[in-house]
């Protein structure tokens, strides 16, 4: 089988469109490419064509500079990888050829999301011994009525939708989260503040948390600046002391429909960044302002452990996380042993391909 | 291709596909074996390039269509003294 992988470019459009078509019709797959080569920059895309020049695959790489373990590196990550091999045995191997061909560009790759790790992509590269770790999932309910009303996963059944209906309607279900979540607690001498965009503070701060991280990506104020730019984000700079000792993005969404969270309003705590001893502070102020919107729920997805424990301590409740982190061999070589590091992994909902569908 | 390399190859596959050897030949392919689906086809190569000490680049696993072939590929380097 001849196949060549090459960038993404305009001369490709309509093998794309044929290929997106494929994808929905013989796969029932939401996936698709986009439809010019520029729509999805600074994510640079590649196509696996075969002879005539119909593609049969693409996978897409974003490289950033990361710190890792006390240095800057460039790293790669490797997003949505599709392959007709998911519907079409021909190209059973098309899927490794892939990854194995992302690994030329950049050695040092992660991809993030993903799922769950019964999802094909998590076992495809388990199978290539990438190293996998679940990054912790929270949520804090603030609205118990609609959230039982609304929280699919719970709701999968007539007879749960029924107990969870009559859980809501009794008042037992704002009674028990409640009592599990408890008040959040109370930082004196705090100043939260709106801001539009992150300037020299944000630097500052980068530079006197880094150290605390095995893994990160490098969190400038220009790296930040092309993230969050826009009003879907919600940008807070907390400060105590006149001293700044945190950042969070936050996501404020009403869903409509949505495949976990019906029609709630959601925050995401997508992004942040805090001085050790601030952590809980910046967690709980960015919950108090959303509580304030009348949000339903707040989630947040974060790899390392100090920020696990600050949403724990806040009443953020354990839930079961289908957010993978997964790393290539050579970068998870950067990270041994794996054992001392993984607690200071700074994953969360900002990096990868981003809070997409939140 | 090396009568012995293939018979390996088959032993492998079987192993890995979780079928009798008996069912696997030169011309098996992925259309024709259920399990051959990606996520075993990596622990095929992953099984070779191991027992083997030989690794494989993108365009040799793209040309692995069927056990034949890519026993051929792996006699290739294996006369080539393509191991590590």
């Amino acid at each position: 089988m001849e196949i060549r992988i090459e960038p993404y470019a305009r001369e490709h459009v309509r093998a794309v469109r044929a290929f997106n078509e494929r994808l929905q019709t013989r796969a029932g797959s939401a996936f698709r490419l986009g439809e010019s080569p520029e729509e999805s920059a600074p994510l640079r895309e590649y196509l696996a064509l075969d002879k005539a020049g119909e593609v049969r695959g693409s996978f897409g790489l974003k490289r950033q500079q990361f710190w890792i373990s006390g240095r800057q590196l460039e790293i790669g990550n490797c997003q949505l990888p599709l392959s007709e091999g998911i519907f079409d045995p021909t190209y059973a191997n098309l899927g490794m050829v892939l990854l194995r061909h992302a690994l030329t560009l950049q050695p040092r790759l992660f991809c993030l999301g993903m799922g769950g790790r019964d999802k094909r992509l998590p076992r495809l590269l388990t199978a290539m011994r990438w190293t996998l770790i679940d990054i912790p999932f929270r949520f804090r309910v603030c609205h118990a009525t609609r959230f039982m009303r609304n929280i699919v996963p719970l709701r999968q059944t007539p007879q749960r939708r029924l107990l969870m209906d009559a859980i809501a309607a009794s008042g037992a279900g704002w009674l028990a989260l409640h009592a599990l979540q408890g008040r959040l607690p109370i930082t004196r001498s705090v100043d939260v503040e709106e801001v539009n965009e992150f300037g020299e503070w944000a630097d500052d701060l980068w530079k006197r948390c880094a150290d605390d991280l095995s893994l990160s990506l490098i969190r400038t104020s220009e790296v930040l600046s092309g993230l969050y730019a826009g009003p879907r984000y919600l940008r807070l700079k907390i400060s105590q002391g006149g001293v700044v000792v945190g950042w969070v993005v936050l996501r404020d969404t009403q869903m409509q429909d949505h495949r976990y969270f019906g029609n709630l309003r959601v925050a995401t705590i997508v992004d942040a960044l805090a001085l050790p001893a601030a952590i809980h502070t910046v967690v709980q102020e960015a919950s108090r302002i959303v509580e304030k919107r009348s949000v339903d729920l707040i989630i947040s997805n974060q790899g390392h452990e100090l920020w696990v424990r600050a949403l724990r301590d806040c009443g953020f409740l354990p839930g079961p996380s289908n957010y993978i982190l997964a790393m290539s061999p050579a970068l998870a070589t950067l990270l041994e042993p794996l054992a001392t590091h993984q607690s200071r992994l700074h994953i969360n909902r900002g990096d990868g391909d981003g809070p997409l569908d939140l | 291709m090396s009568t012995q390399v293939l018979e390996h190859v088959r032993t492998l596959a079987a192993d890995v596909l979780g079928v009798r050897r008996s069912e696997i030949d030169v011309n098996s392919t992925p259309r024709q074996l259920d399990n051959w689906d990606s996520i075993s086809h990596v622990s095929l190569v992953l099984a070779i390039e191991e027992q083997f000490g030989v690794a494989f680049t993108p365009e040799e696993i793209t040309d692995m269509e069927s056990i034949g072939r890519i026993a051929e590929l792996l006699s290739r380097k294996l006369n080539n003294g393509n191991s590590h």
